[in-house]
């Protein structure tokens, strides 16, 4: 499966937004044996909130190992990127500091 | 029918004595109906100042069962740059308002209801006011500023729990090279939404705000970066940064940072000047994110 983030739009920057999208993303990690692919070709900016509701919430649900065996980012720009694994490194710490 | 003092929109010229008198409004003794007359006589009003008395508005008509809005002096420049502006829709009054669509200026962003429907839309919009401008406008600053706007329309449709959404106003000033923005709500604020976290449950309302814009600082289901980045990003610009909440008032003038006594806004009003020409360090803004690469390459083919 695919999500071109750019039919969603060119900035995403609310957690709101990110909210509807996650559900297709945990759906698809549960049902399909095959990685999904996140394209974020035309995305210019998302912020750290979108990257924490959308991707780092995953965590929720699933062990980073498992994220990493079944998801490719594909085209993200060096901010994305960024911004991406910082809301990964948050979510980790402080699912560590609640335990 | 209680009658309320009369707004004079012409009087209003800052985000710090509009507060102070909405305060008036809505702690005016309660009644179950109300009449207030706003004047519209003059000829400038600043933008920011008429989102907060059309955000008053909203919380006016949510808390009583009839609030009637007298409209006075509607043949002057103010009501004209107001209608332009949408704020007579916050009116809802009797007046009969001309629906002919004005064009705006590509300069302003109209008083804007938004919730969590269009949060992301009007994000866009407000960055959109100053992006592939040739003249004033430091591109590099964009995606911070869209950065910022992101994690604060956020902040309100996440957790201000405000009945009526949110709102906000913006306007690019070409001449002077600074765009002002206002986003606020009529939620629970600042004080209560941190110390719902038992973390931060004893900080009085003046801590509360003061650690709002610390790294990593929530109430619980965020991550508590939206105001940090936000106020390094004015920092960084040397730009203002002004946030009311409950019964006080966060100002920052570039790297000056100070937490004072207020008069009462229910829910959070946050207003920026960004000077658009001044270059901003996005390695400052946020905190050296490079230092992250190694450790999560693994996602990025």
């Amino acid at each position: 499966m695919k999500i071109s983030f750019s039919d969603i739009g060119h900035s995403l920057t609310t957690r709101s937004l990110a909210k509807t999208i996650r559900p297709i993303i945990v759906e698809n990690l549960k049902q399909s044996a095959d990685k999904i692919e996140l394209d974020f070709n035309g995305v210019k900016v998302i912020t750290n909130c979108f990257a924490d509701e959308c991707f780092a919430k995953l965590l929720i649900d699933f062990d980073l190992e498992f994220i990493k065996s079944k998801t490719s980012f594909r085209n993200v720009n060096p901010f994305i990127q960024s911004t991406i694994k910082i809301a990964f490194s948050n979510r980790l710490s402080q699912s560590a500091l609640s335990k | 029918m209680q009658n309320l003092p009369t707004i004079k929109l012409s009087e209003l010229t800052s985000i710090y004595s509009t507060v102070s008198l909405i305060n008036k409004f809505i702690h005016y003794p309660i009644k179950e109906r109300i009449t207030i007359t706003i004047d519209f006589k003059g000829e400038f009003v600043n933008p920011i100042c008429l989102g907060l008395v059309a955000s008053a508005l909203q919380l006016l008509k949510s808390n009583y069962k009839e609030v009637l809005i007298n409209l006075v002096n509607t043949d002057s420049i103010i009501f004209g740059y107001a209608k332009r502006m949408d704020f007579i829709n916050y009116c809802e009054s009797n007046y009969f308002i001309n629906t002919t669509k004005f064009t705006l200026s590509n300069n302003l962003i109209e008083v804007t209801s938004f919730n969590e429907t269009n949060d992301n839309n009007v994000a866009e919009r407000i960055v959109n006011l100053i992006k592939n401008r040739s003249r004033g406008v430091n591109q590099d600053i964009i995606e911070l500023l869209h950065f910022c706007m992101g994690e604060i329309i956020s902040n309100v449709t996440t957790h201000s729990k405000s009945k009526t959404g949110g709102l906000a106003v913006a306007q690019f000033y070409p001449k002077n090279n600074e765009l002002k923005i206002l986003v606020c709500d009529n939620g629970i604020g600042i004080h209560e939404s941190l110390t719902s976290n038992d973390k931060y449950a004893a900080l009085s309302e003046s801590q509360a705000l003061f650690e709002s814009f610390k790294k990593g600082v929530t109430s619980g289901d965020g991550m508590g970066m939206g105001l940090f980045y936000t106020s390094r990003f004015m920092e960084s610009n040397k730009g203002i940064l002004e946030l009311y909440s409950s019964n006080h008032r966060y100002y920052q003038r570039g790297s000056y940072k100070g937490v004072y006594p207020h008069s009462n806004w229910q829910g959070v009003a946050l207003y920026l000047k960004v000077n658009t020409e001044i270059e901003v360090n996005p390695e400052f803004v946020t905190e050296g994110y490079t230092g992250y690469k190694a450790t999560f390459d693994f996602f990025f083919d």
